[in-house]
């Protein structure tokens, strides 16, 4: 999950805090980071998560934002 | 509201603030001021005969001008005002948004990747619609035969953000000649 620039994608309930989602009343934003080798397109990969959630959002317009994209690390390495 | 509006608001109220907190101490004869001691009866008086210059039609040069500059700054702030603001992430699809510094790396990435491009610099703007307007200016060795460079570069880093899926609406390119010792790198 991407957490923002500033750290700012978070959403806090209790005592609790969840990064990479930020919940308002009427919208929802995930933040997601991409990992190279990309299986799809960017745009699908977003969408696609887009899709899924948007059902378990209560109404909420959901957005997805892609915040970074990084390089896997080899595990042989 | 954009951050310039928004700090002529902040200075605004300030100054009201100000004028409200002196109103306060000169109406109640705070602290030894009084309304008596306020130079009013010279400041009506300016007033009265600017109104009146300005309903006969005889205000001089210098007014006018500044009066128009007054009246053209106050337009141009409205319609700024007016103006939606720029998004700050790029619209992919419906929903669907890659943050700016995704696109300038990748943009980065590739077009350093290009032969004879030395160094690059890459500037991306959002807008409302889907992708990006992008500002590519690469580096390149002096004396080189720039328009094929160019073309490859465009079709190169077309080719990547295409592949990728990274939406950009408008690419523009410019190649900057620089000797290569003060360049990011020397040799492609």
């Amino acid at each position: 999950m991407g957490r923002g620039r500033y750290v700012e994608a978070a959403t806090y309930e209790g005592s609790e805090k969840v990064s990479g989602v930020v919940v308002g009343p009427e919208d929802l934003e995930i933040h997601i980071v991409v990992r190279y080798p990309l299986p799809r397109p960017i745009p699908e990969i977003a969408e696609s998560i887009r899709e899924r959630v948007a059902p378990e959002a209560g109404g909420r317009k959901t957005t997805v934002v892609v915040e970074d994209l990084e390089v896997a690390e080899d595990e042989r390495l | 509201m954009s951050v310039f509006n928004r700090l002529v608001m902040i200075l605004l109220f300030a100054g009201l603030f100000v004028l409200g907190v002196y109103m306060v101490v000169y109406s109640f004869d705070l602290f030894d001021y009084s309304l008596n001691s306020l130079p009013i009866s010279d400041f009506s008086s300016g007033l009265k005969s600017f109104i009146t210059n300005a309903e006969d039609g005889s205000l001089s040069a210098v007014t006018i001008i500044v009066l128009v500059l007054l009246a053209i700054l106050g337009l141009i702030w409205f319609i700024a005002e007016l103006k939606p603001p720029t998004p700050r992430r790029v619209r992919m699809g419906q929903g669907t948004y890659v943050t700016r510094d995704v696109v300038a790396e990748e943009i980065s990435k590739v077009a350093e990747e290009v032969p004879d491009v030395l160094g690059s610099s890459v500037n991306v703007k959002a807008r409302r619609s889907p992708g990006a307007q992008v500002d590519l200016e690469a580096t390149v060795r002096r004396g080189e035969d720039l328009g094929p460079i160019r073309s490859n570069l465009r079709s190169t880093v077309q080719e990547y953000l295409s592949e990728r899926g990274l939406p950009v609406s408008k690419l523009n390119v410019k190649l900057v000649e620089a000797d290569p010792r003060q360049t990011k790198t020397r040799v492609q």
